[in-house]
């Protein structure tokens, strides 16, 4: 299997969440990864392919 | 070496995805743990409109209107992924999530209480990078 990746695609929202409690509103801007790999690639530079436990290197 | 993709490219592998949604699906957050195959638990699921998004532009789609979630199921765990998914729960698009609060400590993440209203006022989806 090739090492290459491609490019990831990428979710954006804003939340509003009313608390039940208080009523008081908070907004999120959240940006979603489309997996929490990919987000470790990202952060780390490596690659998963060849950076796993499972494969020892 | 970067790949570059095409506007209309971009605009066809966005639309493919979102089409994939169909009818009434929903945006579900969910706590850690949460797989493609087997997602976690949802801490509020908002159901999306009958066509869930708009014709791609320029790459991104927009997502039509969100219905709230008026009583959350909540979690004491954060929120960790977000799932779009069919109306009969095959998710299409999960993602983790990570926030920027605009007045609270995110230092325990996201987190739904039982009985909060959820509401989404924007919501877009890019599947190629330009």
């Amino acid at each position: 299997m090739s090492a290459l990746t491609g490019q990831i695609g990428e979710v954006q929202m804003t939340i509003q969440i009313t608390r039940k409690e208080t009523g008081k509103v908070e907004e999120f801007k959240l940006t979603g990864f489309l997996d929490q790999e990919k987000l470790k690639e990202l952060q780390n530079g490596s690659n998963t392919l060849n950076g796993s436990a499972e494969r020892g290197n | 070496m970067a790949v570059t993709h095409s506007t209309a490219a971009r605009n066809a592998a966005t639309d493919a995805v979102t089409t994939l949604i169909g009818a009434s699906g929903n945006l579900v957050f969910r706590i850690t743990g949460s797989t493609v195959a087997s997602p976690s638990a949802a801490a509020a699921t908002l159901p999306l409109s009958a066509t869930a998004f708009g014709a791609s532009s320029s790459g991104t789609a927009t997502a039509n209107a969100i219905t709230s979630d008026t009583n959350a199921a909540g979690n004491a765990s954060a929120v960790a992924f977000a799932t779009l998914q069919t109306s009969g729960g095959t998710v299409v698009i999960q993602c983790a999530v990570a926030a920027s609060g605009s007045d609270i400590n995110m230092t325990g993440g996201l987190t739904v209480a039982s009985g909060d209203t959820v509401s989404c006022s924007s919501l877009t989806y890019t599947a190629l990078s330009a």
